[in-house]
């Protein structure tokens, strides 16, 4: 899994050069999302190289690796958030509507990831008695990811009549890898907590289908695929007024 | 038609019990003028919509629109989309860009190239991106493309 991240993560990064690397708002997000790919990448390396030292142990005791896999969430943040210029999320939110979903959004994520992470995952709020950087990498990064999640579907709504052409399918492919990135981290929280998760079993299948859609998605937005013609394009289904 | 037999003179134009055969009297015919055919490039010309005269609000709509697809899709993409466009000329390196031809065709050109690539969110990137140099055109001179919808 981790060597799959990794080099999904340079096949990205080597896409964003397309865009024009950090000069552009694609090149920027597809830099970021890839850039916490790798870093994700680097941890689940970590991740395995203590399996191999130690089989017994399931779950590394290096936060180390925690701090490799959380620099991540910031920087797919970013990448989320760049994206979000491409899809014409911001004109979305212009409208009375677009407005009031967003915060229907937000509420109900705030409340479904509450349940889902503390109730659910962690038991309660009997969690809190936990050591602090237990608690901070474990919150630190499904809170995270929830956010990210709240962005992805936001975006995706805001943009739903404003988003097509070429990159329609890979913006959205990317941004259900994000919600695939939020149960698998549920699921693994859930698992992890209960002591029943081992390595091989369906949180991290979740993960891997997660890495393997990331890379779909980011190599799918490779901008040299598409030809320049000397015609106009035909507006058939575009949208143009 | 039948040699006139000896003897017997023309029939006039209007004659109603004429045969068909029977030879016509042209002295009897009144001039007519029947216009000339338009030729076809002058039909044609009709046909399509009076071109715009040269403004250079449309070379800074042009600009403002390539410019802010590039902020999106960088410059090179930019450039790429738009280099191919008839009646258009683009500075390589700072995106000016010129309008030769049509006004309301090139730019509808130029939205129709970058809304390959995000579809109608590019189209309001190029709308929002013209809207300082569109407010000062008259309503007529709007391109189409640019009116924003009621």
């Amino acid at each position: 899994m981790g060597v799959s991240a990794l080099l999904f993560a340079l096949l990205g990064i080597f896409t964003s050069s397309h865009w024009g690397w950090l000069k552009s708002g694609m090149g920027r997000s597809v830099f970021f999302i890839s850039l916490a790919l790798l870093m994700w990448g680097v941890g689940q390396m970590g991740w395995s190289y203590f399996l191999f030292v130690n089989p017994s142990v399931q779950s590394p005791p290096s936060h180390l690796l925690d701090i490799a896999d959380f620099s991540a969430i910031p920087l797919w943040f970013m990448g989320v958030l760049m994206l979000s210029r491409a899809t014409g999320a911001r004109y979305g939110l212009r409208t009375r509507t677009g407005q009031m979903a967003v915060i229907l959004i937000c509420i109900i994520m705030t409340l479904a990831s509450y349940y889902f992470l503390v109730d659910v995952a962690r038991g309660g709020v009997g969690y809190f008695k936990e050591p602090f950087w237990n608690q901070f990498f474990d919150l630190g990064y499904s809170i995270g990811d929830a956010v990210i999640a709240t962005i992805c579907i936001a975006i995706y709504i805001l943009s739903w009549n404003m988003l097509g052409g070429r990159f329609k399918v890979p913006i959205i492919v990317l941004l259900a890898g994000f919600i695939f990135l939020y149960f698998a981290d549920f699921l693994y929280s859930y698992l992890a907590g209960r002591n029943t998760y081992y390595n091989g079993d369906l949180a991290d299948l979740l993960y891997m289908i997660t890495i393997s859609i990331f890379g779909l998605g980011v190599n799918l937005l490779d901008p040299s695929r598409v030809a320049t013609q000397s015609t106009p394009a035909d507006n058939s289904n575009q949208g143009v007024a | 038609m039948d040699p006139l037999p000896q003897g017997q003179n023309p029939v006039s134009l209007h004659d109603e019990n004429a045969g068909p055969n029977q030879a016509l009297d042209m002295s009897q015919t009144t001039e007519v003028n029947i216009p000339r055919s338009p030729s076809p490039q002058t039909l044609i010309d009709r046909m399509l919509p009076t071109p715009q005269a040269p403004n250079p609000a449309f070379d800074n709509i042009c600009t403002e629109i390539v410019k802010e697809q590039s902020r999106i899709i960088g410059s090179r993409l930019a450039l790429e989309q738009v280099q191919h466009i008839d009646g258009l000329t683009v500075e390589p390196v700072s995106l000016a860009c010129h309008v030769t031809g049509d006004a309301n065709r090139v730019i509808s050109d130029i939205v129709s190239s970058f809304s390959r690539f995000f579809g109608h969110a590019a189209v309001e990137v190029c709308r929002e991106a013209a809207a300082r140099y569109v407010s000062k055109l008259a309503p007529a001179d709007i391109p189409q493309v640019l009116r924003s919808k009621a």
